[in-house]
């Protein structure tokens, strides 16, 4: 089976200190993958690896089953992302900025209103819509770069700590909206720091540290977070770390 | 020190265009108290901070800070707080510790070796230049700066944004450290079991208003604490106690809801039935504030959606 | 062209148009190139006895179209370079300083493309700018008594001038993506304003691109036509480097 995203042995340096050192990682289509670490463990590379952004210095990224390097352009229709800073340029609208983003992903015009409808109501910014970015709370424009990146109705989804900035009920919505996402097929990579919140969305915790991934946990059973600080430290110790 | 508010606020007005971001807002907040800013994306808190800041200056209402007023005499209220927002901006060339040391100057004395220990516990490398930061890195240069600072005041707008489990536990331990040394802060969070934890009171904002305000404990006291027990002895009569809601029994097992000031009479009523197992929850932070969250949106679009609620209850009541 | 293609062009055609920065930016250089031009030949024409006066009437070299003309192409060479340099390189810039450069990666439109519609957008709107320019002048001229004869070649040479030193901006949007910044683009377009007014002042305007066609459009022994080229071509090579660098960039790798 083609995995939705395949990460295989990704390495990459900046400044002359590696940062990825082999990073490998599947989502498949129907699943909710996340992606934990300490701040400092490369996530922030390892998305732009993936979306393109950066080039790894070796290994490869394969979307649907085609190398992104050589992939069409087409490829990226089916992919929707919120990485470091929502799509929330300040003098368009909510309404504006998602049209736009889900149109530079080839969406269309009945398709793209509809969906900015639904997601208008699952994270309850309706209100905001119209509202120019610039007088949005951070929150909220969180919100619209959250609906940026579903609105053209992707079957990939990258989510950079997208709880950032919600306020509660906002992020049971988008949980909502994750696992109606998945529930269709849609495959998501979600990074988050609130180990709560990503027990409840993920089928599988994958964590990152120093650059690779360690280990791959069950969201459920006792205490995540315990267990990923138990993964970590083995791994700092393995490699005579202080 | 005296004990004026170390903010107050009272009938905040604030438009902008045809929003009404702050529609009569009262906040006050005692000097040396955590006091928890809670409240729905686009409700009017980071409105509210920028008016403290003398960022904004309000429509309507009156506002003190620090016994002064904020937009009047910004310059000298600054050098006696320190603010954290969400999004840190860094000047990319200069050093962590530089910009530390340039938003400590600005407010007057610090202290070199508290910046040096802050540094280390959020291990922060301050030699390095910010534009090589990550998010979570740039957020804890403002913690830092504002940490080591002796300001009287710290204003705190999601400051946590981007840091990992680690970084928060050390952020709410210098919390405590600062509260220790007398000061005064208003902290801004989406993070409940952060508000919980280090918030002496708490107000809630929704909609540009103060729905809620008080401690803890006070706002329990206002919901329900959840009992779900097994007990050798079938229930019964536990219906009849008021203040005991949703009793739902099965066999052995009985869950039920009881408000706040009945606890001790519902606890008396069920230990002569022999208590094999009891898990008592009091309302979370989370339960509490779902009362304000669930219907701020009904409000505007003009359509009741219990549909939701309950299902925002069943999930938090775990 | 293709959804993504035309969704590019659409949102960067928006924004600029939306944008603070290129409202003002039209508006003072409309205001700054109409007073000067209009209101320096009226106060040489009908104050000549004030000093102000005086000053005005040692601007305007030759009488009638040609020094009306002279006038206003001057003092569009100095507001029209800097404004739309500014707006170029806010275009470009912003996007590294807002983070909004995010957005257009991992997108159906390569990068290359996004940059085709910044430059499309910012070149359409320094060529409307330019027109505008050219109809305000000329209609203030009319006004100010200048004959109808003349008046056609006129606003056309100002127009020429308007749009050539606008889109010999265009580098400006290459230093912008390469710095990462407006902040390198708008020293770029102070530098461009400075070193082309110096040169010209000293008589080497004919070797500086940005020099040439106000030099071209002044009274007297002008410069031959075919040098107008060079900013032209500029502008290519400023709108070609940018695609280039638009389509290697890469986050994080500084």
């Amino acid at each position: 089976m083609t995995h939705a995203l395949e990460v295989i042995d990704v390495r990459r340096s900046l400044r002359a200190r590696p940062v990825l050192e082999g990073l490998d990682l599947t989502v498949d289509a129907g699943t909710c993958r996340a992606l934990v670490g300490l701040n400092g463990a490369g996530k922030t590379t390892a998305l732009r690896v993936m979306l393109g952004m950066l080039h790894p210095d070796s290994g490869s990224i394969r979307i649907h089953g085609q190398d992104i390097g050589s992939a069409r352009g087409d490829l990226w229709g089916r992919v929707g992302h919120l990485v470091e800073m929502p799509f929330s340029y300040p003098e368009l609208t909510a309404r504006e900025n998602i049209a736009a983003a889900a149109r530079l992903h080839g969406a269309s015009g009945l398709m793209v209103q509809e969906s900015i409808r639904d997601l208008g109501d699952i994270l309850r910014m309706t209100p905001w819509l119209d509202i120019p970015a610039a007088r949005l709370s951070l929150g909220t424009r969180q919100k619209v770069g959250l609906a940026a990146a579903f609105a053209h109705r992707p079957d990939l989804v990258v989510l950079d700590e997208p709880t950032n900035g919600l306020d509660p009920l906002a992020v049971v919505g988008l949980r909502e909206l994750i696992t109606a996402f998945t529930r269709d097929g849609g495959a998501a990579l979600v990074t988050s720091h609130h180990f709560d919140e990503v027990a409840r969305i993920a089928d599988q915790v994958d964590i990152l540290h120093r650059g690779r991934v360690r280990d791959s946990l069950a969201p459920d059973g006792p205490d995540l977070e315990r267990r990923f600080f138990e993964v970590v430290l083995a791994a700092d110790i393995a490699e005579g770390r202080p | 020190m005296n004990d004026a508010p170390a903010v107050s606020a009272r009938g905040l007005i604030k438009t902008f265009g045809s929003t009404r971001a702050l529609d009569g807002l009262d906040l006050e907040v005692a000097p040396g108290e955590v006091h928890g800013f809670l409240g729905p994306n686009g409700a009017g808190k980071s409105t509210t901070m920028r008016v403290l800041l003398g960022l904004l200056r309000a429509d309507g209402g009156t506002v003190s800070l620090l016994g002064g007023d904020p937009w009047h005499d910004a310059v000298a209220l600054h050098r006696r707080l320190a603010y954290v927002p969400g999004d840190v901006e860094l000047w990319p060339n200069l050093t962590g510790g530089e910009a530390i040391d340039i938003f400590a100057r600005l407010r007057g004395r610090w202290d070199r070796a508290h910046r040096d220990d802050l540094c280390e516990r959020f291990d922060l490398d301050p030699t390095k230049k910010a534009r090589t930061y990550s998010k979570g890195n740039r957020q804890k240069v403002a913690l830092i700066s504002a940490l080591a600072s002796d300001v009287d005041l710290l204003l705190l707008d999601e400051p946590t944004a981007g840091l990992d489990p680690l970084m928060e536990a050390v952020f709410q331990q210098a919390i405590g450290e600062v509260k220790a040394a007398g000061r005064t802060v208003l902290l801004s969070s989406h993070i409940l079991a952060q508000v919980e934890a280090l918030a002496d009171r708490i107000s809630i904002v929704r909609q540009g208003r103060i729905v809620e305000t008080g401690s803890l404990s006070e706002l329990r006291h206002m919901t329900r604490t959840t009992f779900v027990a097994e007990t050798d002895r079938v229930p019964e009569g536990l219906d009849e106690i008021a203040g005991v809601h949703d009793l739902s029994i099965e066999g052995a097992a009985v869950s039920f809801r009881v408000d706040g000031d009945r606890v001790d009479e519902v606890v008396r009523a069920l230990a002569p039935l022999g208590v094999r197992s009891l898990v008592a929850h009091p309302p979370t932070l989370e339960q509490l504030l779902m009362r304000h969250y669930g219907d701020s949106s009904d409000d505007v679009t003009g359509s009741t959606d219990d549909g939701t609620g309950s299902t925002l209850e069943q999930e938090t009541a775990r | 062209m293709t959804s993504p293609r035309r969704a590019a062009y659409a949102l960067e055609a928006r924004k600029l148009s939306r944008a603070l920065v290129s409202r003002i930016a039209t508006v003072s250089t409309l205001v700054l190139v109409l007073v000067t031009t209009a209101g320096g030949y009226a106060t040489a024409q009908y104050s000549a006895e004030t000093d102000m006066g005086r000053q005005a009437a040692a601007l305007v070299t030759a009488p009638g179209w040609a020094g009306y003309t002279a006038l206003a192409t001057t003092s569009v060479g100095i507001t029209s370079l800097l404004a739309v340099g500014i707006v170029m390189a806010w275009s470009v810039g912003r996007e590294f300083t807002d983070s909004t450069i995010v957005g257009l990666f991992a997108l159906p439109a390569a990068r290359s493309t996004i940059a085709d519609a910044k430059v499309c957008a910012a070149a359409i709107w320094a060529l409307l700018l330019a027109a505008a320019e050219s109809f305000l002048v000329t209609a203030a001229g009319l006004a100010l008594g200048l004959p109808g004869d003349g008046a056609a070649r006129s606003a056309l040479a100002v127009f020429l001038v308007a749009a050539l030193l606008g889109l010999s901006a265009l580098p400006v949007m290459w230093i912008a993506t390469v710095g990462h910044g407006y902040l390198a683009g708008i020293a770029a377009t102070l530098a461009l304003v400075v070193v082309t007014n110096i040169a010209a002042g000293f008589g080497l305007g004919q070797v500086i691109p940005w020099a040439i066609p106000v030099l071209w459009a002044a009274p007297g022994d002008t410069i031959h036509p075919a040098l107008l080229l060079a900013p032209f071509t500029v502008a290519i090579v400023g709108a070609l480097l940018t695609r280039h660098a638009w389509a290697r960039l890469e986050l994080g790798n500084d």
